[in-house]
C-alpha cells in the first residue's frame, strides 16, 4: 500500500494525523528546551535540543576565543555540521533539522581588535543600539537556490572564482563560500544515508512509502534544481536550515509565488493532489519559523493570492504551531482571503497572520527615492521590517535610538545650568539626539568597512546579487542598495514627559521646575515624590485622542525621521527611519531613571510605536489605531502596531468583519504592519503563574511569536501586563 | 446646546453594529436594582471617592490621582460630536456608527436630537439604547436622525417591573407597539437579574410580546453583570443586590431556547 493508493479522505486523516504528530512532538521539544537552557526570550526556530552529551566548542582566533572572517566562519561551520547528527522524521515530509547556531556561540559581536574608543563612551552615555558587528537582518532570494540548486550554486562560485583572483581576500571568500556549500551538500548526503536507512527498517507501509518519497526528493536536490513541490519545498527548507543554523538568518520571502510554479506544474501532470500539497508545506513549516510574506501585489501592482496562498494557511492551520506570515494589505487583496486569515488568527489566538499596509509601505519608500515597482518587491522578512529580497542590505531591526535616554540626557542638562523651559529642553533633546545620529553613521560606516573580516554572510552571500559576482562580503559594498534602518525606540516616554512638563509646568504651573528635578532624583518616593508622580501621570498622554502627547509624537517622530535621512555616510548608505523597540523595552527602560511621564526609574519604556499601557481611554482599538498613525515615520519602513485584542471580539456575531474593518482602515490611513494578540486575561496571567500547564499558548512578542513558556518572568510579565490593559477596557 | 456626559467610549463592539462610540448621558428615571452604571441615574455631575487611591497629598480640590474625581461633565453637542468623528473611518469601514445610551438619553432629548442630527449630517449611521418609558413624542422627534432603536423589555408583569425598576412597564408597551406601528427598526434586551427577570415565563412572555409587533429583529438576553458594584460604594449608595452572580451558560441557553419560536432571533451573552 503506497500512499498514492488511498482514497482522498483516507489520505487526508493520514496526513492531518502526522502533522498532529509533528505538533504534539514540537510542544515536547518546547520542553525539553527550556529544561535545557532555561528561558531563551526569542523566537524558536523549531531547532532539536542536541544529543544529551553534545559538546562541541568552535575552534576560535583571538585571545578571547571568537572565531572571525571566511575562514573562521567556514571551518568552524563544517565542523559544527559534522556534530550533529542527522534528523529524520518519517511523518514529515521533509528531512533536515539542526541542533545550535554557530553565531551563539561568539562571545563578542565584533572583533576584539577593533577600536571602539572614538564612540565607546557615546555608545554607553546614550545606550545606543549600533550596528557593528550585526550579521543578516537582510533578504536573501530564495529563487537564487531554487534556480540553481546546491550544485548550480557550487558551479557558479568556481566560476566567478576563476574570474576574481586579483587579491587575497576575494581568493579567501570564494575557498570559503565552496567550503560552505560542501558543507551544506555533505549534510543533505549524510542525511540522505539515513533516511535510506530508515527506509529500509521501517514496518509500516505508509511511512516507508514517505521516506522513499523524501529520500528521491533529496537525492534529487542535493546537486540540481527541485522540479516539483515536494523537492522545492526540500531546498527551501535545506535553505532554511542553512542559513538559520549558520547565523540565525531568518528572512523567507513571497512564499506563495515563489511555490505556484511548481504546484502548477505538478497539479497539472496529475502528480500531486491539494492534500499532498498542504503536507509538503507542512513540513516546510516546521522546518523554521520564517517570516514570509502572503498575497500583496506584484511589481506591477496585481495581487499574488493564489491557491498556494490557501495551501499554505490550511498548513499553518493544520500544524497550528508558530509561525510568521505576514499578508500584505492592499486593495486588489481578494476579501475571501482577507477573512480567512481573520478567522485563523481567531480560531488559534496563536498571533499568526499579521498584516502589512501596501499603501503606506509603497508610498513611503517612494518618498525615500525608489520606484514603486522596487518598493512592491520590498516585502515582509522580518519582525519589523521589509527587504527587498537578494538585493537590498538594510540591517533593518539593528540600529536602535532609545529615545528615552536621550531625553533624560537632555533634561540633566537643562537641570544642571541655564535657562529651564520646554523648549529649551527641546532644543537640547535636538542635538542630542543629532549626537546618536551622528555616532551611528560613524558606527555604520565601520561596520561596511570591517565587518567582512569579522562576520561575513556566507549563507545569503549565496542568495544575493553581487558578493559572489564580485568576490565581495554582502556586508562590503558588493550588494544594490544599503538602506540602513534605524528605529526610534521609547517615543511614548519622551513624548509624554514633554507633554507632561509642558501642561503641569509651563501652562496650569501646578508644578514647578525644582519639583520635578527633586520627585525625579528621588525616584517619586516619599509623600511629595508620590504627589508630583501623580500630577504628571495624570497629564494628557500619547493614546488619547489629540492631546498633547500625541502632538508631542507627532513632532519627534517628525523630527527623527527627518535628521535620520539627513545623515550623511563616508560608505554610500542611506538611512531609513522607523519606531521600533523590538523586545527591549525592558533593557532600554533600565538604562532611563525616572522620567516626567511619571514612569519609575529602570520601568520599561514604550514597546514599538505603541503608547504607554494604560494611556488609551478604555483601552479602544480605534484610538490606538489613531495614536500610531501619528507615530508613523512614513519613509517605507514600519511602526508597529501592536494590537492586543480581548477574545471576546472571536465571539461576536460579525467579530471578523469587525477586526477587518478596523485592521483595513489602520493601514489604509497610513499603518505600515499590524501584530495581532488575541488572549484573554485571565488565561495569560494564569499561564504566567504556572506556564508549564500552557505548553502550546503562542503570544507575539513584539515582531515574533514565541511560545510563552520560553519567556523569563520578567519577559512575560510585559505580555502580561500589555493584554491585561488592553482587557481591561 | 449642552448636555451631561459621563463618559464616550469608542471601539465599543456591544451596543449595535459595526465599530461603534457610545455615548453615556447623565441622569435616567428608572431606578433598576441591578444598575451597574448607578454613576448615570442623577442628572447632575457628582463626586465619587475610591479612598483605596489616596495618597493623602492634601490637594484634594485638584485630586491628581483619582481618588475624588467628579463624574459626569458638561459638554456642547459640537465638541462631543468633533470627538466621535475622529472615529468616522473606521464607523464607516464596518458599517458602525454612533449609540447614546444611559443613563436614559430621552431626558436630554434636546442634546440627543443635536449631537444625532450633526452625525446623520456626516454620514454616521445612529442608534439610541432607551427604557422607552417617557412620552413617546421624545423618541419621535428622533426618529428622522436614527436607524435604529435599542430598548430594554426588563419584565412583563407590570408588579414585578415597578418593584424592581420604580417605573410601570405599560408606557414601555405603549411606546413599543407605537414604535412598531411606525416600522421602526427595533432591538431588545432583556436583562437577566436572578430571581427576577430571569425567569422561562418572563423571558417567554417578552418573546411572544415582541413577535407580535414586527419591527423586532433581534432579542438579546444580556447575563447579570455585576461590575457595577463597587461605584455604588465609590459614590455613597447602596447596592441593593450583593453578592449576586451572573448566570451559569446552561441557564443562558435554557432562556433563550426558551424565547425562541416566536420569528425573533434569540442570542444572550
Amino acid at each position: 500500500m503506497t500512499i498514492r493508493e488511498l482514497s482522498p479522505q483516507a489520505k487526508r486523516e493520514l496526513y492531518t494525523s502526522w502533522l498532529q504528530s509533528m505538533h504534539d512532538a514540537k510542544i515536547e521539544e518546547t520542553k525539553k528546551k527550556i529544561a535545557r537552557y532555561g528561558y531563551t526570550d526569542e523566537d524558536d526556530y523549531h531547532f532539536l535540543v542536541p544529543p544529551e552529551n553534545y559538546a562541541w566548542k568552535p575552534v576560535g582566533d583571538t585571545p578571547n576565543g571568537d572565531f572571525h572572517g571566511y575562514r573562521g566562519w567556514s571551518e568552524n561551520y563544517r565542523d559544527m555540521v559534522a556534530s550533529f547528527p542527522p534528523v529524520v522524521v518519517p511523518q514529515s515530509a521533509m528531512a533536515g533539522n539542526f541542533h545550535r547556531i554557530l553565531q551563539k556561540f561568539r562571545k563578542l559581536r565584533w572583533h576584539q581588535s577593533w577600536d571602539l574608543s572614538p564612540y565607546q563612551a557615546l555608545i554607553d552615555r546614550y545606550g545606543i543600539d549600533h550596528g557593528l558587528g550585526q550579521m543578516h537582518h537582510f533578504c536573501g532570494d530564495m529563487r537564487i537556490a531554487l534556480a540553481l540548486g546546491w550544485g548550480g550554486l557550487r558551479e557558479k562560485v568556481e566560476r566567478y572564482a576563476a574570474l576574481n583572483r586579483q587579491t587575497e581576500e576575494q581568493r579567501e571568500f570564494y575557498r570559503a563560500e565552496l567550503l560552505f556549500l560542501d558543507t551544506c551538500i555533505g549534510w543533505i548526503d549524510r542525511t540522505i544515508a539515513c533516511i535510506r536507512e530508515k527506509a529500509a527498517a521501517e514496518t509500516d507501509p505508509l511511512l516507508k512509502d514517505n521516506l522513499e518519497n523524501m529520500l528521491r526528493a533529496n537525492e534529487a536536490v542535493r546537486l540540481s534544481p527541485p522540479a516539483t513541490l515536494r523537492e522545492a519545498c526540500q531546498t527551501i527548507s535545506w535553505y532554511n536550515i542553512f542559513g538559520r543554523s549558520f547565523n540565525r538568518e531568518g528572512a523567507g520571502g513571497q512564499l506563495d509565488e515563489v511555490l505556484r510554479p511548481y504546484y502548477e506544474r505538478d497539479t497539472a501532470l496529475g502528480l500531486i493532489d491539494d492534500e499532498d500539497a498542504v503536507f509538503y508545506i507542512g513540513g516546510l513549516l516546521m522546518s523554521d519559523t520564517k517570516y514570509y510574506q502572503l498575497g500583496g501585489p506584484d511589481e506591477s501592482g496585481r495581487d499574488m493570492v493564489s491557491r498556494v496562498s490557501w495551501l499554505i494557511l490550511e498548513a499553518a492551520d493544520r500544524l497550528n504551531v508558530a509561525a510568521n506570515l505576514t499578508v500584505r494589505v492592499h486593495d486588489g487583496l481578494p476579501e475571501d482571503f482577507f477573512r480567512r486569515c481573520v478567522a485563523l488568527l481567531f480560531k488559534h489566538k496563536n498571533g499568526w497572520p499579521r498584516f502589512s499596509g501596501d499603501q503606506s509601505l509603497v508610498d513611503g519608500f517612494v518618498r525615500r527615492g525608489f520606484t514603486p515597482e522596487l518598493a512592491r518587491r520590498r516585502i515582509a522578512v522580518g519582525c519589523n521590517w521589509m527587504a527587498i529580497p537578494g538585493v537590498e542590505y538594510p540591517l533593518n531591526d539593528s540600529i536602535k535610538v532609545n529615545m528615552a535616554k536621550v531625553f533624560e540626557v537632555a533634561l540633566r542638562e537643562m537641570f544642571a545650568s541655564g535657562e529651564r523651559s520646554v523648549a529649551r529642553l527641546h532644543g537640547l533633546y535636538r542635538r542630542h539626539l543629532s549626537i546618536v545620529l551622528q555616532v551611528i553613521a560613524d558606527t555604520t560606516d565601520m561596520h561596511l568597512r570591517l565587518n567582512h573580516e569579522n562576520n561575513p554572510e556566507l549563507f545569503l552571500n549565496l542568495m544575493s546579487v553581487g558578493p559572489v559576482e564580485t568576490g565581495r562580503d554582502a556586508s562590503d559594498h558588493s550588494m544594490q542598495y544599503y538602506n540602513i534602518g534605524v528605529d526610534g525606540s521609547g517615543v511614548a516616554v519622551a513624548a509624554d514627559s514633554f507633554a507632561a512638563l509642558e501642561t503641569c509646568v509651563e501652562n496650569d504651573r501646578t508644578l514647578t521646575w525644582a519639583q520635578v528635578e527633586e520627585a525625579l532624583a528621588s525616584d517619586f518616593e516619599g509623600t511629595q515624590g508620590c504627589y508630583v508622580q501623580a500630577v504628571l501621570k495624570a497629564a494628557p498622554k500619547f493614546g488619547q485622542w489629540n492631546s498633547l502627547g500625541e502632538r508631542w509624537v507627532r513632532t519627534l517622530c517628525g523630527e527623527f525621521a527627518d535628521l535620520v535621512i539627513r545623515q550623511r555616510a563616508k560608505e554610500g548608505e542611506i538611512f531609513i527611519p522607523g519606531m521600533f523597540s523590538w523586545s527591549k523595552t525592558i533593557l532600554f527602560g533600565k538604562l532611563v531613571g525616572a522620567t516626567p511621564d511619571g514612569r519609575k526609574a529602570g520601568s520599561q519604556i514604550n514597546h514599538g510605536a505603541n503608547p504607554m499601557p494604560g494611556s488609551v481611554p478604555n483601552g479602544a482599538m480605534t484610538t490606538l489605531s489613531e495614536a500610531i498613525l501619528a507615530a508613523q515615520c512614513g519613509m517605507g519602513n514600519t511602526s508597529p502596531f501592536q494590537m492586543e485584542l480581548d477574545p471576546g471580539i472571536t465571539a461576536d456575531e460579525g467579530g471578523v468583519e469587525k477586526v477587518i474593518a478596523l485592521l483595513r482602515t489602520h493601514l489604509q490611513r497610513g499603518g505600515t504592519l499590524i501584530n495581532v494578540n488575541i488572549v484573554d486575561a485571565d488565561t495569560i496571567r494564569a499561564a504566567h503563574r504556572q506556564p508549564e500547564l500552557y505548553p502550546d499558548l503562542v503570544v507575539r512578542v513584539t515582531g515574533f511569536t514565541a511560545y510563552f513558556i520560553t519567556l523569563s518572568p520578567e519577559f512575560r510579565q510585559l505580555v502580561v501586563d500589555r493584554i491585561v490593559s488592553a482587557n481591561a477596557s | 446646546m449642552t448636555g451631561i456626559i459621563t463618559d464616550i467610549q469608542k471601539f465599543s463592539l456591544t451596543d449595535g453594529e459595526g465599530i461603534r462610540t457610545t455615548v453615556f448621558l447623565k441622569g435616567c428615571n428608572m431606578r433598576c436594582l441591578w444598575c451597574h452604571n448607578p454613576e448615570t441615574l442623577l442628572p447632575q455631575p457628582q463626586q465619587a471617592v475610591y479612598p483605596e487611591k489616596c495618597i493623602h497629598c492634601g490637594h484634594c480640590d485638584r485630586c491628581p490621582t483619582g481618588a475624588r474625581v467628579t463624574l459626569g461633565r458638561e459638554a456642547t453637542a459640537q465638541a462631543v460630536f468633533e470627538e466621535l468623528l475622529s472615529d468616522l473611518p473606521y464607523y464607516l469601514a464596518s458599517g458602525g456608527g454612533v449609540t447614546l445610551s444611559g443613563g436614559e438619553p430621552l431626558l436630554q432629548a434636546a442634546f440627543s436630537a443635536e449631537l444625532l442630527a450633526l452625525c446623520r449630517e456626516a454620514g454616521i449611521r445612529t442608534a439610541i439604547e432607551t427604557n422607552l418609558s417617557l412620552p413617546f413624542a421624545r423618541l419621535e422627534a428622533l426618529l428622522p436622525v436614527l436607524d435604529i432603536v435599542y430598548y430594554d423589555l426588563k419584565a412583563m408583569d407590570d408588579r414585578l417591573h415597578r418593584d424592581w425598576t420604580g417605573v410601570s412597564n405599560k408606557p414601555v408597551l405603549a411606546n413599543a407597539r407605537r414604535l412598531a406601528a411606525l416600522g421602526v427598526p427595533a432591538e431588545v434586551r432583556t436583562p437577566l437579574i436572578p430571581g427576577c427577570t430571569a425567569t422561562a415565563e418572563n423571558v417567554a412572555a417578552i418573546a411572544a410580546f415582541l413577535g407580535g409587533l414586527g419591527n423586532v429583529r433581534a432579542y438579546e438576553l444580556l447575563n447579570y453583570n455585576p461590575l457595577g458594584e463597587p461605584k455604588y460604594a465609590a459614590l455613597g449608595m447602596t447596592y441593593a443586590l450583593p453578592g449576586l452572580r451572573p448566570l451559569p451558560r446552561a441557564t443562558l441557553e435554557r432562556l433563550r431556547d426558551t424565547a425562541a419560536g416566536h420569528g425573533v432571533p434569540v442570542s444572550y451573552r
